[in-house]
């Protein structure tokens, strides 16, 4: 059933789950299908309005991350502009090992892999042998060719799932419910209900036996944060990592390259022998001869008019001062490499808070040591196997060959880590069966989840975290 | 007189980490890139350099 939230929920039911993306969405179909009572909070309605996105506005005072642009807060989530591409995790990103002194994945691959089948139905890929290498990639020592599926076209939960989610007797959907505070029985390890509020500013209580806190990976954060009334610092935050470790995967243009004919695009992955010799990170590089334009972002139209102009004109060289771009016929270099979970690059509380009440966020992205050094090693190793293999020519930029120069880094939108899994509390938010620990009956859904980020796309893999908390709760 | 002996304190302190400071200086690794007449010559290690960015071989090297 689809409500309004001026319509409030009375009765208590068997699971809550705060946010309607794609983890959201996945989980409550799951239970009700089981035959639980659902009630799914959305703080957004079946449409991008300012008024919502608005809550997303944040501080940033490390490298940027656009949590603005790259999230959107209405039913479905972010996935009403991504991309879909899907990767999944590998074995290796499951062997446990110890990175900046926090351990890996406290379960292994085979526990979500289960579920890439359902996931895959989910994003509307086929499900036979899904994941097709890049065609024509060169061999290249240390180096494979990537793999990927995409949904074609990228599937929008909220308009794909909205029938089934007005339809089902087993759940109730509420637009316009912001989540603003969870609540603790005396025990104060027993959620009792969480606090809504609609944009007129009416809040009530909604009561369940279990919540799943599906906000997004940086809003998962923010809301156990904000839930501080009770237990100081926030719920779950006993060992201050609740918004520590934020990752996203890193994209930096390595360098440009020249060959003869060369294929429209090629893509590697790292070896695990490599990344474990080297001791770095993973990543994927992407070779590809710019064919247009592009830009992105509200101003996209204006800038591919300048920049288009510019390239015309020839005069790109001299306005790379103001936006830095490539033109149609340049080889470019591109990466998604893998960032470590790092303590201190973190999300926080602002003091400033937004219409509903609710602190801001402080988003403090930093790269750590390895993290350079995860970037110079491949960059440089990828440039020799071309020299070596005879392919081509690669250009390095100067802050690759150069440690003292900072490395320019631009997002992937994919925000990851901020309430982690692990073994033990001490090493993270949620353990293995993503519980929130020192509670009895609060649990995480989402890419924020994830103890080390891989080399993957996060959708997919959330959706299978998302099923597998599903059969966790209602077996 | 104490005034006058913290100051000297203060200045000897400062030229003594001064000197600290440019004895390091001088030891500080330096970027591996030396300046030649064809560009910044970096070695890479493996018998691979870049001249000016550019990956090369040795015996590529003109």
């Amino acid at each position: 059933m689809l409500h309004e939230f001026l319509d409030k929920p009375e009765k208590k039911y068997d699971f809550c789950v705060c946010g309607a993306g794609a983890a959201g969405i996945t989980l409550a179909i799951k239970l009700a299908q089981k035959g639980a009572h659902v009630v799914l909070l959305e703080g957004g309605g079946l449409e991008y309005s300012q008024q919502s996105q608005e809550i997303y506005k944040y501080k940033s005072v490390g490298m940027p991350g656009w949590l603005e642009l790259t999230r959107l807060r209405y039913l479905g989530g972010t996935t009403n502009h991504w991309t879909g591409r899907s990767r999944p995790f590998a074995i290796s990103d499951f062997n446990a090992k110890t990175i900046n002194g926090l351990p890996g994945w406290p379960i292994r691959k085979k526990e979500i892999d289960v579920y890439l089948d359902e996931a895959l139905a989910i994003l509307d890929i086929r499900t036979n042998n899904p994941f097709v290498p890049i065609e024509n990639n060169p061999e290249l020592k240390n180096f494979h060719p990537a793999i990927r599926a995409f949904s074609d076209p990228p599937t929008r939960f909220g308009k794909k799932y909205l029938d089934h989610l007005t339809k089902s007797k087993n759940i109730d959907l509420f637009l316009n419910a912001n989540v603003v505070d969870i609540r603790l029985a005396e025990n104060l390890e027993t959620v009792s209900g969480v606090t809504a509020k609609n944009y007129g500013g009416t809040a009530t209580e909604v009561r369940a036996g279990n919540y799943i806190v599906c906000m997004g990976g940086v809003e998962n954060a923010r809301i156990l944060l904000n839930s501080d009334s009770q237990i100081k610092g926030g719920i779950g935050n006993h060992a201050s990592l609740v918004g520590a470790c934020y990752m996203d995967h890193l994209n930096v243009p390595m360098g440009e390259f020249v060959m003869d004919n060369p294929p429209k695009r090629m893509e590697f992955y790292t070896s695990d022998e490599f990344v474990n010799e080297k001791n770095i990170g993973k990543s994927n590089v992407t070779f590809r001869v710019v064919q247009k334009v592009t830009a992105y972002g509200r101003t996209k139209k204006i800038k591919e008019f300048f920049q288009k102009l510019s390239c015309d004109m020839g005069i790109e060289d001299k306005v790379q001062f103001l936006v830095e771009f490539n033109c149609p016929g340049e080889g470019v270099i591109s990466t998604l490499c893998e960032q470590s979970p790092d303590i201190l690059s973190r999300v926080y509380l602002d003091e400033e808070r937004d219409p509903l009440g609710m602190r801001r966020i402080v988003h403090d992205w930093r790269l750590n040591a390895r993290d350079k050094r995860t970037i110079r090693t491949i960059a440089v190793d990828i440039a020799k196997q071309f020299a070596e293999a005879g392919l081509g020519r690669v250009q390095l930029s100067d802050f690759i060959l150069n440690d003292s120069l900072d490395i320019p880094v631009t997002h992937h939108s994919h925000h990851m880590g901020t309430t982690r899994m692990a073994e033990r509390p001490e090493h993270g938010v949620v353990d293995r069966n993503c519980r929130v620990f020192n509670t009895k009956n609060l649990y995480i859904g989402g890419s924020s989840i994830f103890a080390t980020a891989g080399i993957v796309n996060p959708t997919m893999p959330l959706i299978q975290f998302a099923l597998r908390l599903a059969d966790h709760l209602a077996p | 007189m104490n005034e006058i002996s913290t100051k000297i304190g203060v200045n000897r302190r400062r030229f003594i980490m001064g000197g600290i400071a440019f004895l390091a200086a001088l030891h500080l690794p330096k970027p591996a890139g030396v300046q030649t007449q064809t560009g910044k010559l970096y070695s890479l290690g493996d018998g691979y350099f870049a001249v000016n960015g550019w990956v090369v071989k040795k015996e590529d090297l003109a």
